[in-house]
């Protein structure tokens, strides 16, 4: 196991600049939502003011008068196909249709408009006349869980889906009683968005044959075709997605949001339609990471270990089901797989409220679950004077050990490296003596987690590439994977000119997707595109390799064994002077070579397990007592990769996750009034941190590698920021002795606590 | 409107027509005897960048500039804009208060002068006549050994403010205070003069004691609401902090100053 | 009623015909087919839609395309020098140092950065981090955006400092 350093290296592990970084800088890549295309039509949507009614009625006659309206769609002319809008790849009973005769949150769609320009689209959403019959409604998931709570979805339990451990938990109960210390408390996060820049947007355009293309910006082209055909009562064969470059995602374009609507809407008018959420849109229904209540119940022994690890988690749904139980399933298996116990407990509640829809967000239930488990820990050490380092090791899974959620073997692993790492660099063995400046208190705290990568062992994981060699050298590779700003693009190039030995600039990637022509991907998910697709490149461009020496045996007339492939020739090892370009061994396969017609590499591959990533943070905060404001001066965070294709990227993400993970522990929080309308719609009220606040972070990146990915390569595009509110919050309780247990820990409410404290 | 940063992002659906006021030769930044004339289309960024309001005690208006939105914010707004759009958390009217600020308004039948504490009525509510616009800002001479000082709590570094104080004091040869004014923001649905902690101040020494009392005073005075950036309590509670964290800077521009 | 104006972007004269609400942002991209320019919020908040006026960056979501007429509006698409031969220091450092993720901030941030560097040679990197406050960014966290702009600024000052 190596911690990453600037000694030279090969392309593998090569700070290559990323090969898509030119046309964003100059400002001529186009998103999707710059596209633009003759005659295209504007869409707007109608929305709810209700949280939960029944429509009585709509009335459309007005709006279809106004000059420039092409197409009016309601629940009146829509299809009534259920579906799932997470676009699950296995089949799971979906709850939602487009457009419903109930709503259930406030701005739920209920018409949309297709009009020549966007002001005619929305002053025609004006003219539509809608009655409603208004329902009880519940917003809170503590109230909707009650017996004598309403029912958001007029009937039905508003348990929308349940997880956990056997339930009977007398052998729990016991493993409590006999333990010597006992904590209990309760953690909560708040519901905080994803906020890409670019806000969800499409263009549907559909033929008279009855094919129907949208270019979307989304994360998953291959489950939304399947999802948005399923809406539509569409044959999949017949829906194609286009995929331009997004404008980040960050789970948020894991979901089906924008596309029914303007596909239906494009059925209708046979003209493409531009559905573009506003940025209030975005904030008020453009999907959002799940609240969450998380009550712990542990029990300790005097030797600092864990006896009995107990949680009951409630989700904050929504009024339909989306990502939920993924989220769910993934607090769960991480709520296990974070430390060891004797027992352990979980009972994990989906619960729906007439809120608008949650859905996948960077770290998908972890950063929830962690925040939780890591503050209790905290809290632990404190006040059993334990050593916080020692104790997380202690009672860490690690190489060696079976994984409590996928009973593999784990084979990689650098828990203990990263925590050592982390606390090397920090200096948290001399931390801030004194910690007081004046009306300024000092504090560090540390937070780790233990991660997989992909989607296993909850769905099926694989990945298809190409690599096509040209007749000049030149290097197609084609591959699905959905490059969110990830830099994937990348960090799949280099694998791709490392198994082929030509340079960098040799290889031009995929920068879209295709699900018409290229082969399948499932998009950009739970860390999965290093591992997976690019497990997929690597064995594409060996197997383009493989061929390029088979042909050229035949056109050179030398044994196999005797060829090598370096530098865009393939040579003999005995007689370098017998050497072929791959160009050549191109052209010469092109005119009747027996035997092969191209040099196309196939790769499809299916990883083995899940890659298990371990990291840990060390937060560095500053409290101001006067005014309970933090700062967040400094941030360490070590991971563990597996191994670093491309260090440049790897820390891109973390700084992007600390951005993020700061944001969530101190100031980003969507409010709701009692009227079920969320009140800070915006970046003015939203607070998302600048570039003055972020801290100075130190990024140690450490490999041990996986076996099961490409060149032990591991995810890393949420793991850094599912420990950071942890790491911050306990921190804040280094320095002013409060232990605050609900996110954001906003300035108001840490002084608060400051002055809860000295009361 | 001028620089549009507020007018445009209310898109207030009852007006029916915008006259842009950019043209008109009022951004200018001029010496009055001791004291300054500033036009009211004067972009924020000039403002930021003008020597003119190196000295104190004008350096508070350049206090209040500094955290003002954003670059670009700073680059369209106009101070004219800040002053008349009478939301709470805008940071130029208590530093001009605290100045003692005057007012030119002009319209179809004339023009006036006010001090520009008597312009603010009510959130968005200002004494301003139909067919009126502000022309000029015109801030007098303070006394010598006189230095002011503007200071915000806000959520993040980008941010309005939650609650902030705007404070100028001037002191005699034994340093006892023969001038001050307190102007909260942010805590009233107007810039808040603080009367009775400026009265309570008047003649004493600056000592912790005074500091304390008189900001607890202010606090009292605060008339602040809930939101959904902080609470009535947690700002009424800053005030106090704000207050004394003002004074404090004030004075100790002052002996720099003054040496 | 509609208004005729004509816009001066990026050194050549636009004779357009628009409304009166309509912004800068929506007539650069929807009119003139200027995409480079991003609308992310609407509402000045972040600082995607930043084009550079008259020297001085500014929010094209908040400008009335109306009032444009007569300034000098430069957009990202003309960042570089004519016919892309030359890329801006700022360009070339964020590709190289990694400054651009998604890259939906990223013209925004270009232009307000190049006229904040154009103005301020010699800032320091708070200033740097200040300024940056008139653009959300996601993806990065700015540290490799502020990295690349403390080397953009130092080889904006070199080039000054050549005689030519």
């Amino acid at each position: 196991m190596r911690t990453v350093t600037e000694e030279k290296r090969s392309i593998i592990g090569a700070r290559l600049p990323r090969v898509d970084s030119i046309e964003k800088l100059s400002g001529s890549v186009q998103y999707a939502a710059d596209l633009k295309f003759p005659d295209m039509l504007y869409a707007a949507l109608l929305r709810s003011p209700h949280p939960h009614a029944r429509i009585i009625s709509i009335n459309t006659r007005k709006a279809e008068e106004i000059p420039g309206v092409k197409a009016i769609i309601s629940r009146d002319n829509a299809p009534r196909f259920l579906f799932n809008s997470s676009c699950p790849l296995l089949d799971v009973e979906g709850d939602q249709v487009i457009f419903d005769d109930w709503v259930r949150y406030v701005g739920e769609p209920v018409a949309g408009v297709a009009a020549v320009d966007i002001d005619t689209a929305r002053v025609a959403l004006a003219s539509i006349e809608v009655r409603y019959e208004t329902l009880p409604f519940v917003l809170h998931s503590e109230s909707a869980i009650g017996l004598a709570s309403p029912c958001v979805r007029e009937k039905g339990s508003n348990i929308a889906f349940e997880i956990g451990t056997n339930q009977e938990s007398i052998d729990f109960d016991k493993a409590i009683e006999k333990s010597d210390y006992v904590f209990r408390g309760k953690y909560s996060t708040a519901s905080v968005q994803q906020c890409a820049m670019e806000p969800h947007v499409c263009v549907s355009k559909y033929d008279d044959s009855g094919r129907l293309t949208v270019w979307s910006s989304t994360q998953i082209p291959f489950r939304l075709r399947s999802t948005l055909s399923k809406a539509l009562g569409l044959s999949v064969g017949k829906v194609r997605i286009i995929r331009p470059p997004l404008g980040g995602g960050f789970g948020a374009k894991e979901q089906m949001i924008v596309e029914p609507y303007s596909a239906l809407l494009a059925m209708k008018t046979r003209k493409p339609v531009k559905l573009e959420y506003t940025r209030e849109e975005e904030f008020t229904v453009g999907s959002r990471r799940h609240a969450c209540n998380v009550e712990l119940e542990t029990g300790v022994s005097k030797d600092g270990t864990f006896t009995a690890r107990g949680a009951d988690v409630i989700l904050q749904v929504g009024a339909y089901l989306s990502h939920a139980p993924g989220v769910m399933s993934k607090a769960f298996a991480h709520f296990l797989m974070l430390y060891k116990a004797a027992t352990s407990r979980f009972d994990g509640k989906c619960v729906y409220t007439n809120t608008s829809l949650s859905g996948a967000c960077r770290g998908y239930g972890a950063p929830q679950i962690v925040f939780a488990i890591e503050r209790q820990v905290d809290e632990i050490c404190r006040e059993l004077e334990l050593d916080q380092l020692e104790f997380r090791i202690r009672n860490s899974y690690t190489m060696g050990d079976v994984d409590p959620v996928t009973n593999f073997k784990i084979e990689t692993g650098a828990n203990e490296a990263s925590i050592r790492a982390a606390a090397e660099k920090a200096g948290w063995n001399n931390r801030f003596s004194p910690k007081a400046f004046g009306e300024l208190r000092r504090g560090m705290g540390i937070a780790r987690y233990m991660y997989s990568t992909s989607a296993k062992p909850w769905w099926p994981e694989a990945s298809e590439a190409l690599a096509i060699i040209n007749e000049d050298g030149s290097v197609n590779v084609v591959t699905c994977a959905v490059d969110l700003g990830t830099g994937i693009t990348t960090g799949l190039a280099q694998i791709a000119a490392h198994e082929l030995q030509v340079d960098a600039s040799m290889i031009n990637i995929s920068k879209e997707s295709d699900t018409e022509t290229y082969p399948l991907d499932t998009g950009a998910y739970a860390s999965r595109t290093t591992y997976v697709a690019g497990g997929a490149v690597k064995l594409a461009a060996a197997d383009a390799r493989q061929k390029l020496l088979s042909a050229a045996s035949r056109i050179l007339g030398v044994d196999l064994d005797e060829l090598d492939a370096k530098d865009g020739k393939v040579y003999s090892k005995l007689h370098h002077e017998k050497s072929v370009s791959y160009g050549e061994v191109v052209k010469k396969c092109r005119t009747a070579l027996e035997g092969s017609s191209t040099i196309l590499g196939r790769g499809f591959f299916e990883p083995k397990g899940n890659g298990p990533t371990f990291g840990a943070q060390i937060a560095e905060v500053e409290v101001d007592v006067k005014t309970g404001q933090t700062k967040v001066l400094r941030i360490v965070a070590a991971l563990d990769v597996g191994k670093a294709i491309n260090p440049a990227n790897i820390e891109g993400q973390v700084h992007g996750s600390i951005q993020m993970g700061v944001g969530y522990a101190l100031s980003e929080c969507l409010k709701w009034n009692e009227a079920g309308e969320i009140i800070n719609p915006s970046f003015l009220d939203y607070k998302l941190i600048a570039a003055l606040d972020m801290p100075k972070i130190d990024v140690i990146i450490l490999e041990s590698p996986d076996p099961s990915g490409p060149y032990g390569a591991k995810g890393v595009g949420e793991q850094p920021v599912v420990p950071t509110a942890a790491a911050v919050l306990n921190a804040v309780n280094d320095a002013i002795g409060v232990s605050i247990r609900d996110l954001p820990a906003t300035s108001e409410k840490i002084y608060r606590a400051i002055n809860a404290q000295n009361n | 409107m001028c620089g549009g940063t507020d007018v445009l992002v209310e898109q207030n659906p009852t007006v029916r027509e915008l006259v842009d006021l950019s043209r008109l030769p009022l951004s200018y930044i001029r010496r009055m005897g001791n004291g300054i004339l500033i036009g009211a289309t004067t972009r924020i960024s000039q403002i930021e960048r003008s020597s003119m309001l190196n000295r104190p005690p004008f350096d508070i208006i350049r206090d209040a500039v500094k955290d003002f939105g954003t670059i670009q914010i700073r680059n369209m707004a106009t101070i004219g804009g800040n002053v008349c759009n009478g939301i709470p958390s805008a940071d130029t009217p208590p530093p001009l208060i605290a100045l003692d600020t005057v007012v030119k308004v002009e319209g179809v039948n004339g023009s006036r002068k006010l001090p520009l504490e008597q312009m603010y009525r009510h959130v968005r509510k200002l004494s301003l006549k139909r067919g009126e616009i502000l022309t000029e800002l015109r801030i007098p001479m303070s006394p010598s050994r006189t230095a002011a000082a503007y200071v915000r709590l806000s959520r993040s570094e980008v941010d309005i403010a939650l609650a902030s104080a705007a404070v100028r004091i001037s002191l005699d040869r034994r340093d006892r205070v023969t001038a001050n004014r307190i102007v909260l923001g942010a805590v009233a649905p107007i810039p808040l003069r603080a009367r009775k902690s400026e009265d309570y101040l008047l003649g004493r020494v600056l000592d912790q004691q005074t500091l304390t009392e008189c900001s607890h005073l202010a606090s009292e005075e605060s008339r602040p609401i809930d939101d959904v950036r902080a609470t009535a309590q947690y700002r009424r509670e800053m005030i106090t902090v704000l207050v004394e964290r003002a004074i404090r800077r004030a004075v100790s521009k002052l002996r720099r100053t003054t040496r | 009623m509609k208004l005729s104006v004509t816009l001066n972007v990026n050194g050549t004269n636009y004779f357009i015909v628009v409304e009166p609400h309509w912004t800068l942002a929506y007539v650069l991209r929807e009119v003139l087919g200027l995409t480079g320019t991003k609308v992310a919020c609407g509402t000045g908040d972040c600082g995607c839609c930043t084009v550079i006026a008259d020297g001085k960056a500014t929010l094209s979501c908040l400008t009335l395309a109306a009032s444009a007429e007569g300034l000098k509006i430069e957009t990202i698409e003309g960042a570089s020098t004519q016919f892309k031969e030359k890329l801006h220091p700022i360009q070339t450092t964020f590709a190289e140092i990694g400054g651009a993720q998604c890259g939906f901030c990223i013209p925004g941030m270009v232009m307000n950065m190049k006229a904040f560097l154009e103005e301020n040679p010699t800032c320091t990197e708070a200033d740097l981090r200040r300024a940056l406050g008139g653009n959300i960014c996601r993806c990065t966290g700015y540290a490799k955006q502020v990295e690349a702009l403390i080397s953009a600024r130092d080889l904006l000052f070199q080039e000054r400092r050549l005689p030519h």
